[in-house]
């Protein structure tokens, strides 16, 4: 489940060795920052809970079992502290499921409109990044966590502690959602 | 892709399911930078997608973020600190037990001697069970530690 360079640097932070700490955060403060700030949003909280994940895992790094990759583990306690600012802030995770509208828009297939070609359009992709912006904490984390961390659905659940089932009707709905606000500005009844 | 397929259950209702893999093959499609002319309807209708949730995120962490991280947390008493109350409770403990049982053990002695010679008494079947739960603990931890290297 491990890889010998995930021992190797839990090995040297265990044992104090000098910058092996500073080398395990930058090796993971990309994944980090991603879990946060897609969850959070504000870049200065962002920025601070960075910082208490990296000092949280420097505490309790004896902990780890390497029974997961150390990628996941990380992961995992920045998702929990952004969780915990998100509950704090009462802010919520996730919003209710319109099923009617999923299956109106899976039937709803149309060329009318060249999405490609419209992409390229720099005010289009503005719009959906926007658009993006725009969806629930953990939507906007899973998308970000599959598509750009490239983490495949299983390891996902090990970070959040989701059914991948649960994460996939997410990723789903998301970029279905993506698709209609995309269409509705092009001119495509979604 | 980065899809365990055997890992993740497939929708009930196939249209979604079809659905899910025209969204799988655009991001196949767009880490691959294949040509979108050579996408079916369904599947070009979420490149635009794909290719927007490909594209990196502006990085807000200051440069110098792991040094900074790396020497705060060197300089955080908070390990240490818990390490060395562990340490002086334990012995703590330790002197006080010692303290006691010099001082009592004297009175302690005969009621021990008692339940012991009894050989179908109470206090022996609880004695027994607590040394079987430490055991099981104990084997059950060898165990896992085992089976993760």
């Amino acid at each position: 489940m491990h890889s010998r360079p995930d021992r190797d640097l839990v090995e040297a932070v265990l044992a104090r060795r000098p910058e092996a700490f500073e080398r395990l955060v930058c090796e993971y403060q990309g994944l980090c920052w991603h879990i946060v700030q897609r969850m959070v949003r504000d870049p200065e909280d962002t920025r601070e809970l960075c910082q208490d994940t990296f000092l949280r895992v420097y505490q309790c790094l004896h902990q780890y079992r390497f029974d997961s990759p150390l990628k996941s583990w990380i992961g995992r306690v920045a998702y929990t502290i952004a969780l915990r600012h998100l509950e704090r802030k009462r802010i919520p995770l996730v919003e209710q499921i319109d099923e009617g509208h999923d299956c109106a828009a899976i039937e709803n297939i149309s060329d009318s409109v060249d999405l490609v070609a419209a992409y390229t359009n720099e005010e289009t992709a503005k719009l959906l990044h926007a658009a993006i912006e725009l969806l629930p904490p953990l939507q906007r984390m899973l998308l970000t966590l599959y598509h750009l961390e490239e983490i495949p659905i299983p390891e996902i659940a090990r970070i959040t502690g989701l059914a991948t089932g649960t994460i996939k009707s997410h990723l789903f709905r998301s970029r279905l959602r993506l698709r209609g606000v995309l269409e509705a500005t092009k001119g495509v009844a979604a | 892709m980065n899809q365990h397929f055997n890992d993740v259950p497939p929708f009930d209702d196939p249209a979604q399911e079809r659905e899910w893999l025209a969204q799988e093959n655009a991001l196949r499609r767009e880490r691959l930078n294949l040509d979108p002319a050579g996408d079916d309807a369904r599947i070009r209708r979420y490149r635009p997608i794909a290719q927007a949730l490909n594209e990196p995120m502006p990085d807000g962490l200051p440069a110098d973020f792991a040094m900074r991280v790396a020497a705060r947390a060197a300089a955080t008493p908070a390990a240490r600190f818990e390490y060395a109350l562990m340490i002086v409770l334990v012995i703590a403990l330790v002197v006080a037990a010692a303290a006691i049982i010099v001082t009592y053990g004297g009175e302690w002695t005969p009621s021990f001697s008692a339940i012991l010679a009894a050989r179908n008494s109470q206090a022996i079947v609880w004695l027994t069970a607590l040394a079987v739960c430490l055991g099981a603990s104990w084997l059950i931890e060898r165990w896992q530690r085992h089976d993760h290297r």
